[in-house]
């Protein structure tokens, strides 16, 4: 089991080193540009501007969740070598397994930029939770449309389409995974549940529909 | 090629990543089209409808790259290429029968919009033809023109980029952000962190090169109605360029070697020519953060500069007559002649707002040196000269003047003005009003395509008389009635009757105040009225209403009442930024606009609280009388929660305070006609004394009155 | 009916063919030759596809790019082949036919030929993306010869193909090869040998050879030994292990000798003078 489970990151280390220097979009906006435009927003403001800074979070951190999942699952669904890589498919490693794995892998990254706003802001903790379920979300939302669609390119314009809409426009719509406001606490998390809920729901259709990729394959 | 077409539409239909999506699009679409009727009859908004409806248009634009990427890569994918350029001219044909299958595509939606419009437009019964004619374009420039441009870029990115997917999606991702406001945070960053003006210009403007869209997704400015969505010259160049420069990249991939070599060197030459041409592009309507956008260029650009109060300066001599010259295409070019009363003097100052670039100045001996610093000029030494020849161009980003629409009201220095004045005042937070007290007889002769309304005499773009201003509006702009003129596309248009009661009223109340009309609105109903779009308050407190000797402008004018006030509100001047409240406040109680069901007016107010409540706003000032942004870092974080609780207490005291003592004094008190009196003196005078100790005065005088008569009551 | 005249092309500054000159009528011959030694680069030639840094093709005594029949005469199957994988059999063939000109009158008449020359005509209803392998490179071979080409490249065309299908490729291939010029690369030396009247074999960019099938053979001509494995190092001179077989318990070693030995020559096969050309033992 342990020496399966090296192999499947051995894989998924490989293949996002096979995304080349597409892999570095994620580190480049949670690293620059989210801690630059936080700074920005706060030099802007009088001081504190912690509403600004769950704008910014949300507005980014969500949307480039699905970026790595979906540039994996590209090769899976849409490169001509794709038999070989279901050929040697073993059970336990699946494609949900590895979106899993991605989304901790991008949390981890989430981790280290909210340690800094910890240092600029007071109850960052709550936000950071449910910028976690929000990242889930759209990784669960990627996941189920490639797999519906045999298609990355439409998740991807489905992914950024959904943020612009739901933070950019409708704020306050009831579709929105976003909570846009001043305040993060626990109560706000309600909508963080119910969002969760959702995606593990996507999840569940997804992983069905990679069953039945399987049955099928090419 | 028929056959070729017919099969690659087959190709489409029986694709199910395409075909299936392509419907779900469409019915998403309509469902959305339903969301917009339903708005529209509920409504009759129909610029408020139309921009709900095109700001989802570059998502349509993103599906439509994914459907003729994903179309054209069949080609790649399935090794169709290399036999294909066996034919003759056959890798061409098989382009040019996806791309007119993709149009074929495009038809469906881009036919739902444009009728769409077309309804709204029958509809709304409204009969203006520009508008029609704008809506038509619209229709045209951003759903025919956008989603043809979107399959192109497509089918380019699968002809150049082939099957490197990862390219094709940071592309389509890359243009769908740079068409929303998804891009204002981080562009704002060299700006706001490091002081990079020049950047962030550069990341707007590339930004504006591959904006295809009329109105971002995410964008909440409004749109004026005169103005329209934008479809200045540039955005059809770019229209236009964004079709031929992906079709000849396409054309590489399908002619030989030498053919290739020269279609690339053309599509290079289009880049530099497209480039070009945005480099020029003169005055656009630029409504989103950056800096120099309507909204904040000129609050921007102000708050940097040293604080000059040029209130009360003199000239030292007066301008007897204009003689104007404008040519307004891109932006404005204007050569101005200016006859002044004083040739004698060594130093002569004008006032020329700083966005228009001074070329030349000249007199009838030939040119002479000029300083130009902001918003003046200073000139030497005429020789007895008495004609100054101006000759400069440039754009204002609020009062623009272009091929699309010009609104150049007479109280703005879009020509030079005799003196210094201060054209943004920092404390209002707004335009100075600069209202001569001097007219100067005008000649003005203006060169556009448009139809031009101005306040004085004259037609075909030529225009002469005698005024303190000249205002100059185009665009879908109209007498509406006679000598008022207004955006026929707006629902709160002026009328005739308004402007009588505007005038009745005022009658009556300076009759009430027992002073006498101030010169400027005698004769109101003569005075030719034009109301001004929505957006002038936009950053401005100032542009509501300004009275010009010969005209009015006005942003709103919904009935005689509002008028009446907003004239008034012109009249007393603001003596600080803190009154503004307290003024408001005067005028309701002066028009008797009053809502006696508010909890305000159920109980009396408590004189002596109020004194209270006075001294402890005075007290709360002076705590923190300099702080600024530096300042408040450097506080910790207890002092922080401490400075954020006062600047509470003090924002609710100072509405509280102005509430109650214009109630008291107004409305409540025995001397409340003498109070309106004192006060319409006080707000019409130079009187540089605070409100608050007026008031003050007048309350404690009022309570001592009270008190020695219920003295002598008792006794 | 084409002709190479001192035909050299370059991939950046690796030279991929070198100074090649050839004469082309109308028979069947065999590109033979290594992986990476230019087949695929010179058929492309051929084919108009890349332009040569040096020489000339002449198509009936007419450059290539003057041409106006060399288009219209030409039939292609590439190494890597494939269609719209939504479209009918049919519909591709007839957009194949809308791309070579072909009158629509003839076209039923010209796709139903080619299909049937290449066994395919029950196929015509059924999509692309149901055909098997073999049977899509069948497809690409009737796509090659529609409308009456005089002129056939066919690139790797038994690649895939099971020993069913290859032989009714070359059974289509006897059947066409009448008045037209086919070439056909491969590796599979017997097909050249079942099909083509000639052969060309290609090494490194260079022409090593030209001429028919019998002639190539000859070249190994008393130079192939089956010898025991014990025995090999035994043969002198340069040589080369064409194969190993164990018979009864014993290995044997075909063997390619430059010079003439002790032990009994066998019959050269094709495959056998290929071998000696590429090998430099002829």
């Amino acid at each position: 089991m342990p020496g399966e489970r090296l192999g499947i990151m051995r894989r998924l280390y490989l293949e996002l080193k096979n995304q080349q220097f597409y892999y570095f979009v994620p580190p480049v906006v949670l690293f620059i540009v989210v801690p630059l435009a936080v700074l920005a927003a706060i030099k802007n403001g009088a001081g504190d501007n912690f509403p600004e800074c769950a704008f910014i979070a949300q507005l980014f951190i969500p949307s480039f969740a699905a970026w790595w999942p979906l540039l994996t699952l590209k090769e899976y669904l849409n490169s001509p070598g794709r038999e070989l890589l279901f050929v040697y498919k073993s059970g336990r490693d699946s494609l949900l397994l590895k979106m899993i794995f991605l989304w901790t892998l991008y949390l981890l990254h989430v981790l280290i930029v909210f340690i800094y706003f910890a240092y600029v802001f007071d109850y960052v903790w709550f936000l950071f939770i449910a910028i976690t379920i929000q990242s889930m979300f759209m990784i669960a939302l990627g996941y189920f449309l490639s797999l519906l669609f045999h298609n990355t390119f439409v998740p991807l314009i489905v992914n950024f389409s959904y943020t612009s809409i739901f933070v950019l426009v409708l704020l306050y719509s009831p579709l929105s995974i976003f909570q846009i406001g001043t305040s993060f606490n626990a109560g706000s998390l309600d909508k963080s549940t119910f969002v969760g809920v959702i995606a593990l729901i996507l999840f569940y259709g997804g992983y069905q529909l990679e069953k039945h990729l399987y049955k099928n394959s090419i | 090629m028929r056959k070729l077409y017919k099969d690659s539409l087959l190709v489409f239909l029986r694709s199910k990543n395409l075909s299936i999506a392509y419907f779900i699009l469409l019915a998403i679409s309509l469902v959305y089209f339903v969301f917009c009727i339903n708005n529209f009859l509920k409504y009759n908004e129909i610029f408020s409808v139309a921009i709900w409806l095109v700001r989802p248009c570059i998502l349509l634009s993103a599906f439509f790259i994914y459907f003729s990427y994903e179309l054209v890569i069949k080609m790649y994918d399935h090794n169709m290429v290399e036999y294909l350029k066996t034919f003759q001219y056959g890798l061409l044909k098989a382009y040019g029968a996806i791309i007119l299958c993709l149009l074929t595509v495009v038809l469906l939606p881009a036919i739902m919009f444009s009728s769409f419009m077309l309804y709204m437009y029958y509809y709304s019964g409204v009969q203006y033809l520009p508008f029609f004619i704008h809506l038509v374009k619209l229709s045209l420039l951003y759903f025919w023109l956008l989603l043809i441009v979107s399959t192109l870029l497509g089918t380019a990115m699968a002809a150049k980029l082939k099957t490197k997917r990862l390219a094709v999606y940071s592309l389509t991702v890359i243009f769908m952000l740079l068409n929303t406001t998804f891009t204002d945070v981080p562009f704002r960053i060299p700006y706001l962190l490091f002081n990079s003006y020049r950047t962030e210009k550069i990341l707007y403007n590339i930004k504006d090169f591959v904006t295809v869209v009329p109105y971002e997704l995410g964008n909440n400015f409004t749109i004026d109605a005169i103005y329209g969505f934008p479809m200045e010259p540039i955005r059809w160049i770019l229209a236009v360029f964004w079709v031929l420069f992906p079709l000849t990249l396409i054309l590489t991939e399908c002619f030989n070697r030498k053919t290739q070599k020269a279609l690339l060197a053309t599509s290079g030459l289009m880049v530099l020519l497209g480039v070009g041409l945005f480099s020029v592009r003169g005055s656009t309507l630029i409504m989103d953060m950056r800096v120099n956008s309507y909204p904040f260029a000129d609050p921007f650009y102000y708050l940097d500069r040293p604080r000059e109060d040029y209130d009360g300066y003199e000239a030292g001599f007066i301008v007897e007559e204009y003689d104007m010259d404008l040519t307004i295409s891109n932006e404005l070019q204007a050569e101005v002649e200016v006859t002044i009363d004083n040739p004698d003097l060594d130093n002569y100052e004008f006032t020329l707002y700083h966005g228009y670039v001074l070329t030349s100045v000249r007199t009838e001996h030939g040119e002479i040196p000029f300083a130009r610093e902001g918003d003046y000029i200073s000139i030497g030494n005429l020789y007895d000269a008495d004609i100054i020849m101006f000759k400069y161009y440039g754009k204002s980003p609020k009062f623009y003047a272009n091929r699309q629409a010009i609104t150049l009201p007479g109280y703005f220095a879009y020509y030079p003005q005799a003196g210094r004045k201060n054209i943004w005042d920092l404390d209002q937070y707004g335009y100075v009003r600069n209202t001569s007290r001097n007219e100067s007889q005008y000649s003005v002769k203006i060169h556009s395509g448009l139809k031009i309304f101005c306040n004085l005499a004259g037609t075909d773009n030529s225009f002469h008389g005698k005024s303190n201003g000249v205002t100059l509006f185009a665009g879908m702009y109209d007498e509406i009635d006679e000598n008022i003129y207004a955006e026929p596309m707006r629902n709160d248009l002026p009328k005739r009757e308004y402007i009588n009661e505007a005038q009745e009223i005022l009658n009556d109340i300076f009759d009430r105040l027992e002073r006498s009309r101030p010169e400027s609105i005698n004769l109101v109903l003569d005075k030719r009225f034009f109301q001004v779009p929505r957006n002038f308050g936009l950053n401005s407190n100032t542009d509501n209403l300004v009275i010009m000797s010969d005209h009015i402008t006005s942003i709103s004018c919904n009935n005689g009442t509002e008028l009446a006030m907003n004239i008034m509100e012109a009249i007393i001047k603001p003596k600080s930024a803190s009154d503004f409240q307290f003024r408001m406040d005067y005028l309701k109680y002066l028009f008797n606009r009053l809502d006696e069901n508010e909890p305000l007016f159920q109980t009396s107010v408590d004189l002596n609280l109020l004194l209270k409540e006075m001294g402890e706003w005075r007290s709360l000032t002076g705590k923190y009388p300099d702080m600024n942004g530096s300042k408040y870092k450097d506080l910790s974080e207890e002092e922080r929660e401490v400075h954020i609780t006062v600047e509470r207490r003090m924002y609710e005291l100072h509405f509280v305070i102005s509430e109650k003592a214009a109630k008291y004094l107004f409305y409540e008190s025995p001397q409340k006609e003498d109070n309106m009196r004192l006060f319409f003196d006080y707000f019409t005078s130079e009187n540089e004394q605070d409100y608050l100790q007026l008031v003050e005065r007048i309350v404690k005088e009022e309570l001592e009155h009270a008190h020695i008569k219920k003295s002598e009551q008792a006794l | 009916m084409l002709t190479l005249k001192n035909l050299s092309k370059r991939f950046k500054s690796k030279e991929v063919l070198h100074s090649i000159n050839l004469r082309l009528d109308t028979k069947v011959y065999g590109l033979l030759g290594a992986n990476g030694a230019g087949k695929t680069t010179l058929m492309r030639c051929m084919a108009g596809l890349y332009e040569p840094q040096q020489g000339e093709i002449l198509y009936n005594d007419e450059p290539l790019h003057k041409s106006k029949s060399f288009r219209q005469d030409l039939g292609y199957l590439p190494q890597a082949f494939g269609m719209f994988q939504e479209l009918t059999l049919y519909e591709m063939m007839d957009y194949i036919c809308s791309l070579k000109n072909i009158a629509k009158s003839k076209c039923a008449f010209e796709i139903t030929q080619a299909l049937t020359s290449v066994n395919l005509e029950n196929k015509a209803g059924d999509r692309i993306k149901t055909l098997s392998g073999g049977m899509l490179r069948r497809a690409g071979i009737a796509q090659a010869i529609l409308g009456g080409t005089k002129l056939i490249l066919l690139d790797e065309p038994t690649a895939g193909l099971d020993p069913g299908e290859r032989a009714r490729f070359k059974n289509a291939v006897s059947e066409l090869k009448k008045d037209r010029m086919i070439l056909m690369s491969t590796h599979i030396v017997e097909d050249i040998d079942a099909c083509c009247d000639s052969v060309i074999v290609i090494d490194s960019g260079n022409v090593l050879f030209y001429g028919s099938c019998e002639e190539l053979r000859n070249i190994a001509i008393d130079k192939v030994y089956i010898v025991k494995s014990a025995d090999s190092d035994s043969i002198d001179g340069d040589k080369f292990i064409l194969k190993i077989n164990e018979l009864e318990g014993e290995i044997y070693h075909r063997v390619l000798a430059r010079g003439k030995q002790d032990y009994q020559s066998e019959k050269p096969t094709l495959e056998d003078g290929y071998m000696c050309l590429v090998k430099g033992l002829a």
